[in-house]
C-alpha cells in the first residue's frame, strides 16, 4: 500500500510540473507584453514594469524563467500585486470561507446525488427514474450562474426562505450557495450511480447474494452498491475542479467574500498577479485533491495494483 | 438422514420471459424429482431452459422479465413457489444452495473471499465476526485451498480459476445444504481442473450426503457422476433416464442425435453426426413436438397439435416422442 | 470519466432463455425479419423518442437565430433609448428593456449568435485536434503515444473554467477588438484545454480496433495499415466523437456564457447571453427588474439544453446496453 502512494505521488510529478509549465506559458511567455492590463484601466507606471520584469525574471532564458517561477511558488510565494499586497496572504485570509462553501456542495453531492442515483437506479423505468433523469438533465443544462440568479430570485427573495447574500460566510448563509454550486456534480453523481447500479444489479454477484439467501436490502445495499459508488467517488473527486471554478461565479453572485469573489474582483481591477496566483493555487489544490482521490480509489478496488 | 428421502420435487413448471418482442415461453411444464444422495444431471444445449430451471428452483430469476406462470417446486414437501419471499429467502443456502459457471463474476470483485464465505453464518446464523471468519477458513481447507488461513482475506482475482471455483463451493456448503444446485461448473475451467472440481462435489456430497442437481451440456461430465440424466429441449424434458441405460439405449431422437455427435474411440474414421439446425425460437415455436424441424424420425402427427408428453418407456424411464418404440427399437 | 468503471462483469441475463430468443434466432428466423443495422436500430429508436425531436427543433430554431436574427425580429439590439431603460415587458418590447433600454427580445435574438459560434467552432477545433492526435496516439504507439497522452494528462489536469479565466485575461479584449477575434480567443481558450477529451475517446478507439484482423491483414499484405486506419477506423470511431462533440458543445457554451458572466469572454459592443445575465444579476436589478435576468438565463439554458439532450439521446440509441 506504501508503495502504491509513492508511486501515485510520483507519476503525479511530471502532470504538476506539466500543468504549471502550461499555465506559466500561457501566461507569460506567449508574445506580447505580460504587463499589458496589469495595472487597471491605466497604463503600467515604468516603475511597476521594471519591477515586474525582475520580479518574473523575464529577461533570462525561459526555462530559467519557469523554475525560478517554480522555486518561488513551491514556497508559497505567489508575488505581490500592484496595490502592494502579499497574494498569499490574501488568499490565507478568505481561503476558509471557500473551503466552507465546497464541503456545503461535496455533502449535497454526496448525500442528494447518492439518493438519488439509487433511487432511480432501483426503480428504473419507474416513476422516480423518470423524475431523477429529467431533472438531473435540467441542472446540468442550467449554468451556474444562471442557477444562482434564479436560486437567489426565488429563494432569497421571492420566499425568503435564505439569506439572499452571504457576506459574513456563516454556514447558514452559505448554505444555499453551496448548493448551486453543488447542483451540477449533484446531476452528474445521481447519473453516474444510477448507470452503475443498474449495471452492476445484473451483474453475477449479484445474483450470487441472491442465491445466498441474503435480504434484497444486503444484495443491493452492500453487493451492488458497494461496486457502484467507486467511480462515484472518483467523479466526486474530480468534481472538484468545476467546483472551484463554479465557486467564483457562486461567490460572485451571493457577495461571499472567499477566494473566488478574490479571483472576480482581481479581474475586474485588471490585477494580473492576483488572478494568476489564485487560479494556480486552485488548480494545485485540485490536482492534489484529484491524487488523494486516485489513492481512495486503489483503496475502494481492490483490483487496482498495489505492487 | 433417509437415503431415499425425496428432497425435492418438480411439478409441472412454468416459466415465461415477458420481452419487448413478445412472451418466451423459457420452462413449458418441466417436473423431476431428487432423492437424497442423489446426482441428478440436467442437459441440454444453450437455450434449452436449464438454467433458467435452476433459477425458477431458487427463485432468483430476474423478474421481469422473468416469471413463474404455473406449477409447483416442492422442498421436502412444502411448495417453495407459495411461500412467501422473506420464507423463501431462509431455505436459499440451508436448504437449496447454487454454484455458477463463472466463478470470477459470480464472486463479488471488492470483498475479501473468506468475508463472502462468512456472510453465509453472519447473515443466517448471526455469528459474530471472529468465528465467522474461523468458519470460512475450515471451509477453505474443505475444498482443498492450500494456505487458507493465509488466503483468507485475499481477494477473488487473486487466485486461479480452480480455486476461485472452490470457494464458490465452500460458501454454496456453507450451510450444509440439502440440495446443492451446480450451474455449468466446469465449463469456465480446464479439463484437468474440471476433474478436480467434479471429484470435490462428488466427495462432498458423498460426506453430506446431499442431492446435486448438475446442470450441463456436457455429456463427458455428465457419465462420471450422475445418476439419473434429464434432457431438457426447448423447455421440456424430452427424456429421463439412468444414465448407464441412457447412454446404452436412448428413447428419443434428441438424445441420441446428442449421443452421435460426440466422438468416440470404437467408431474411429466414421464421420460424425452432429444435429443439423438450431434450436427452435421460443418467441415463435414450431407447432407440434418442437424438434420436429431437426428430427430424422419426424413424420406428419409429430407437426401438428400439442407437443408430445413425458411418458413412460420402461420402468424408470420416460421420453416425449410419438415414434419412441422406433426410437427406441431402432439399433 | 465514463470509462472508469470498465472493469465490470457482464450484464446478466437468464443465459438460456436470452440465448435462445435475442443471439441466435434460427437461420430462417433471421431471413425473415428485415435485416437490421446498428445504424438503422439506432434510427428507429432516436425517431421514436420525444427528446429527439424536442433538442433537433431547438437546435434548428437557435442556428437560424444565430445565421439570421432578422427572422426573428425586425427590431435594432443597438436602438438604446436611455430614458425607458428597465422598462418591463410590454407590447413594443416584448421582454422589456435592460439598463441602458436596449429591448431586451431583440439583445436575447442577437445573443445566440455568440453562444452558437463559440460552441459549434469549439467543438469542432477540439474535434478535429483530438481525432488528428488520438489517432496518431493510438496508432504508432511506443514512445509517441506516451508523450501524447502525458500532454493530454497536463491540458486535462487544468480545469475548463479556471483555465479559461487565465488565458482569457491574459489575452484581453477591448472596444476596438473586432467580434471574430474575440470569438478566436475564447474558442482559443476553450479548445485548448477541451482536445483531451476527444483525444482519449480517438485514441482507445484505435487502440481497440488495431489487433482486429483485417487490420493486421492489411499490414501482412504489405497495403497500408494507415489507410486501413484512416478509411476504416476513424469513420467507425467518428460516431462516439459527435455525440461526446454534442454533448461538450452544451458545455463550451455554458462555459463562454460563464467567461461573459465575469466579464472576460465577450464584451461590449458584442452582445452575448452571458454578458446580459451579468448585467442583470445586480442585487438590485433582481428585485426590480427580474425580466431583464430571466429572457436571457431561458434562452441560455434552452440551448445548452438542446445540445447536450441531443446528445443524450444519440449516445442511448447507439448503445444497445442502455435501452
Amino acid at each position: 500500500m506504501g508503495k502504491f502512494i509513492v508511486r501515485r505521488i510520483l507519476q503525479m510529478i511530471p502532470v504538476l510540473l506539466g500543468a504549471t509549465f502550461l499555465i506559466f506559458a500561457l501566461v507569460f511567455l506567449l508574445p506580447g507584453d505580460p504587463t499589458v492590463g496589469r495595472c487597471g484601466e491605466r497604463p503600467c507606471s515604468p516603475a511597476y514594469v521594471a519591477a515586474f520584469r525582475a520580479e518574473y525574471n523575464l529577461d533570462k532564458p525561459f526555462i530559467v524563467q519557469y523554475a525560478l517561477y517554480l522555486g518561488k511558488l513551491v514556497q508559497g510565494d505567489l508575488g505581490t500585486n500592484f496595490y502592494g499586497n502579499s497574494v498569499l496572504h490574501e488568499l490565507a485570509i478568505r481561503y476558509p470561507v471557500t473551503l466552507k462553501l465546497a464541503l456545503i456542495a461535496i455533502a449535497f453531492e454526496i448525500v442528494v446525488g447518492i439518493s438519488a442515483g439509487v433511487l432511480a437506479g432501483i426503480r428504473k423505468g419507474k416513476f422516480v427514474d423518470n423524475l431523477v433523469t429529467v431533472s438531473t438533465l435540467l441542472l446540468i443544462s442550467i449554468p451556474v450562474f444562471v442557477l444562482g440568479g434564479l436560486a437567489q430570485m426565488i429563494f432569497g427573495i421571492k420566499l425568503g426562505w435564505f439569506p439572499v447574500t452571504a457576506t459574513e460566510g456563516t454556514w447558514y448563509q452559505l448554505l444555499l450557495p453551496g448548493m448551486v454550486l453543488g447542483a451540477l456534480s449533484v446531476a452528474y453523481a445521481a447519473r453516474l450511480t444510477r448507470t452503475n447500479l443498474v449495471e452492476n444489479l445484473r451483474a453475477d454477484y449479484v445474483r450470487t447474494a441472491k442465491a445466498k439467501g441474503l435480504s434484497p436490502k444486503r444484495a443491493i445495499g452492500i453487493h451492488a452498491l458497494r461496486n457502484s459508488l467507486i467511480p462515484v467517488v472518483t467523479y466526486i473527486g474530480a468534481s472538484f475542479g468545476a467546483l472551484m471554478g463554479g465557486a467564483i461565479v457562486t461567490e460572485r453572485i451571493f457577495n461571499i467574500n472567499g477566494i473566488g469573489y478574490f479571483i472576480f474582483r482581481s479581474i475586474t481591477q485588471r490585477d494580473g498577479v492576483s488572478v494568476v496566483g489564485a487560479v494556480v493555487v486552485l488548480v494545485f489544490v485540485y490536482l492534489v485533491v484529484n491524487l488523494l482521490v486516485d489513492i481512495l480509489y486503489g483503496v475502494l478496488d481492490p483490483r487496482i495494483s498495489h505492487d | 438422514m433417509n437415503t431415499n428421502e425425496k428432497l425435492l420435487e418438480v411439478n409441472d413448471l412454468r416459466v415465461e420471459f415477458r420481452m419487448r418482442d413478445g412472451v418466451a415461453h423459457a420452462i413449458n411444464g418441466v417436473s423431476f424429482e431428487l432423492y437424497a444422495r442423489e446426482t441428478l444431471a440436467i442437459l441440454g444445449e444453450s437455450g434449452s431452459g436449464k438454467s433458467v430451471t435452476a433459477q425458477a428452483i431458487m427463485g432468483i430469476l430476474d423478474s421481469p422479465p422473468g416469471f413463474v406462470t404455473g406449477g409447483e417446486v416442492k422442498f421436502r414437501g412444502t411448495d417453495l413457489l407459495a411461500l412467501p419471499e422473506n420464507e423463501r429467502r431462509k431455505v436459499r443456502g440451508p436448504g437449496i444452495s447454487m454454484i455458477f459457471q463463472d466463478a470470477l463474476s459470480s464472486l463479488n470483485p471488492v470483498f475479501p473471499v473468506g468475508w463472502q464465505i462468512a456472510e453465509m453464518f453472519r447473515q443466517h446464523r448471526g455469528m459474530n465476526r471472529t468465528d465467522a471468519e474461523a468458519k470460512a477458513i475450515g471451509l477453505m481447507e474443505r475444498v482443498h485451498i492450500p494456505a487458507a488461513r493465509e488466503r483468507v482475506r485475499a481477494y477473488p482475482h487473486q487466485f486461479s480459476g480452480g480455486m476461485r471455483q472452490r470457494i464458490m463451493i465452500a460458501m454454496a456448503i456453507a450451510l450444509d445444504p440439502v440440495v446443492l444446485i451446480a450451474d455449468e461448473p466446469t465449463t469456465a475451467l480446464d479439463v484437468t481442473v474440471q476433474a478436480q472440481i467434479m471429484g470435490l462435489l462428488k466427495e462432498l456430497q458423498d460426506e453430506a450426503g446431499m442431492g446435486l442437481i448438475l446442470i450441463t451440456h456436457d455429456l463427458g461430465v455428465v457419465a462420471d457422476v450422475a445418476d439419473r440424466i434429464a434432457v431438457m429441449y426447448a423447455g421440456r424434458l424430452v427424456e429421463t433416464a439412468g444414465v448407464v441405460d441412457l447412454y446404452a439405449r436412448p428413447a428419443h431422437p434428441y438424445t441420441k442425435g446428442l449421443l452421435e455427435s460426440i466422438p468416440r474411440l470404437d467408431l474411429k474414421g466414421q464421420t460424425l453426426n452432429a444435429i443439423g439446425g438450431l434450436p427452435p425460437n421460443l418467441l415463435a415455436m414450431p407447432a407440434g413436438c418442437p424438434f420436429h424441424p431437426r428430427c430424422r424420425y419426424a413424420v406428419d402427427i409429430c407437426r401438428e397439435g400439442e407437443p408430445p408428453p413425458l411418458e413412460e418407456v420402461v420402468a424408470g424411464r420416460a421420453a416425449a416422442c410419438h415414434r419412441v418404440k422406433e426410437v427406441y427399437g431402432d439399433e | 470519466m465514463t470509462d472508469t468503471y470498465g472493469s465490470n462483469s457482464q450484464p446478466l441475463l437468464p443465459e438460456g432463455a436470452i440465448d435462445g430468443i435475442v443471439r441466435q434466432p434460427p437461420l430462417d428466423e433471421q431471413s425473415a425479419a428485415p435485416a437490421r443495422s446498428l445504424g438503422a436500430d439506432a434510427w428507429e429508436a432516436m425517431r421514436r423518442s420525444p427528446l429527439f425531436w424536442i433538442s433537433a427543433a431547438l437546435i434548428v430554431i437557435f442556428v437560424l437565430m444565430a445565421a439570421f436574427p432578422g427572422l426573428f425580429t425586425n427590431k435594432d439590439p443597438y436602438d438604446c433609448p436611455l430614458e425607458l431603460a428597465r422598462d418591463a415587458p410590454s407590447a413594443d418590447a416584448w421582454f422589456g428593456r435592460d439598463l441602458l433600454g436596449c429591448d431586451v427580445y431583440a439583445r436575447t435574438i442577437y445573443g445566440a449568435r455568440a453562444s452558437i459560434l463559440v460552441g459549434v467552432l469549439t467543438a469542432f477545433v477540439t474535434a478535429v485536434i483530438g481525432v488528428g492526435i488520438g489517432t496518431t496516439g493510438g496508432y504508432v504507439g511506443g514512445w509517441l503515444d506516451t508523450l501524447l497522452s502525458r500532454t493530454a494528462d497536463v491540458f486535462f489536469a487544468i480545469p475548463l473554467l479556471l483555465g479559461g479565466i487565465l488565458i482569457m485575461f491574459t489575452f484581453p479584449s477591448d472596444y476596438d477588438t473586432p467580434y471574430m477575434v474575440v470569438i478566436g480567443k475564447v474558442v482559443f481558450a476553450l479548445a485548448i484545454l477541451g482536445w483531451p477529451n476527444i483525444f482519449r475517446l480517438m485514441r482507445s478507439s484505435v487502440m481497440q480496433v488495431n489487433p482486429l484482423e483485417y487490420v493486421q491483414a492489411a499490414r501482412a499484405l504489405g497495403g497500408s495499415p494507415w489507410r486501413v486506419v484512416t478509411s476504416h477506423v476513424v469513420p467507425n470511431s467518428m460516431v462516439p466523437v459527435i455525440v461526446v462533440s454534442t454533448i461538450d458543445l452544451g458545455a463550451y457554451i455554458a462555459a463562454e456564457a460563464t467567461l461573459s458572466f465575469l466579464g472576460i469572454g465577450l464584451r461590449p459592443p458584442a452582445i452575448s447571453w452571458g454578458q446580459a445575465i451579468s448585467e442583470a444579476s445586480g442585487l438590485g436589478y433582481i428585485r426590480a427588474a427580474p425580466h431583464m435576468l430571466i429572457f436571457p438565463s431561458v434562452f441560455l439554458s434552452l440551448t445548452v439544453l438542446a445540445f447536450i439532450m441531443m446528445g443524450e439521446v444519440v449516445r442511448d440509441a447507439m448503445d444497445p446496453k442502455l435501452r
